[in-house]
């Protein structure tokens, strides 16, 4: 779906740009990587889900029971700040740079909080 | 309404390696291009999420797997789902065939990553037809 290509480029960036933050591969933890789970347990984590279903963090929840510090979700941001809903999911279009942008400033700010409260 | 199967393709949504991009491309490559009306997306978060539309959805469709690495996560996923899978395709074994589509990054594929989700995008569909035409086989 589309609203998980913008959740990728956003937490992609949020990656590229900081070095205090990793991400664990959803499918290998999900699918019983041991690895990403114990990290998991051992870290504070943020999902950033594409649509309401929340798979991610129904995912940590049920599979590695971690509770995520914050749970952020494209289509909450789209239908809150009325951006357009990407057309396509396998291709990033200009207009959806917006969204983009503002993904990234909601998961920046939810990192800083919880880095706060780990202080 | 057209009762006609159609194969659910399963990508890898992995973000922390180049093969998962590779997967996700050949599979877009696949339902966008080479068979829009043979094939929807399969969500494998939502399966283990246990969404009950998605996981009727691969137990009643056949499925093909396009998974990233030697980890097989969509493959286990698939599994644990009871979905139907009738085939895989690894884009590590792609690679082994031709080292020199090496993909750039996770990020960008670059010209020599692309022609890689192409070529797996090509070979899926190839598994796209032969799973429905086993599908035509044994409904007569």
């Amino acid at each position: 779906m589309s609203e998980g290509m913008i959740s990728r480029v956003a937490t992609r960036r949020i990656l590229e740009e900081r070095d205090d933050v990793v991400t664990i591969c959803l499918p290998l933890f999900l699918a019983g990587g041991q690895e990403e789970r114990d990290f998991a347990k051992d870290n504070p984590c943020i999902t950033v889900d594409g649509c309401s279903k929340m798979c991610a963090a129904k995912g940590v929840k049920m599979y590695g029971k971690v509770q995520p510090k914050s749970s952020i979700v494209i289509s909450e941001i789209i239908e809150g700040d009325k951006h357009l809903k990407p057309k396509s999911k396998s291709r990033m279009e200009p207009v959806d740079e917006k969204l983009v942008n503002e993904t990234m400033k909601i998961v920046n700010k939810e990192i800083e909080k919880v880095k706060e409260k780990e202080k | 309404m057209s009762t006609e199967k159609k194969v659910a393709v399963a990508v890898c949504t992995g973000m922390d390696q180049p093969l998962a991009t590779v997967s996700r491309y050949a599979g877009y490559h696949v339902l966008e291009k080479l068979r829009p009306d043979k094939t929807v997306l399969l969500c494998t978060p939502a399966l283990i999420g246990g969404v009950q539309e998605d996981v009727t959805f691969a137990k009643e469709n056949p499925v093909l797997v396009i998974d990233g690495c030697r980890e097989r996560c969509c493959e286990k996923i698939v599994n644990e789902a009871k979905g139907q899978i009738k085939a895989i395709i690894n884009v590590e074994d792609v690679l082994k065939e031709h080292e020199d589509l090496q993909p750039e990054s996770r990020a960008k594929l670059g010209p020599k990553g692309m022609k890689l989700a192409e070529i797996v995008g090509e070979l899926a569909a190839k598994k796209v037809d032969e799973i429905l035409a086993g599908v035509k086989e044994s409904g007569r």
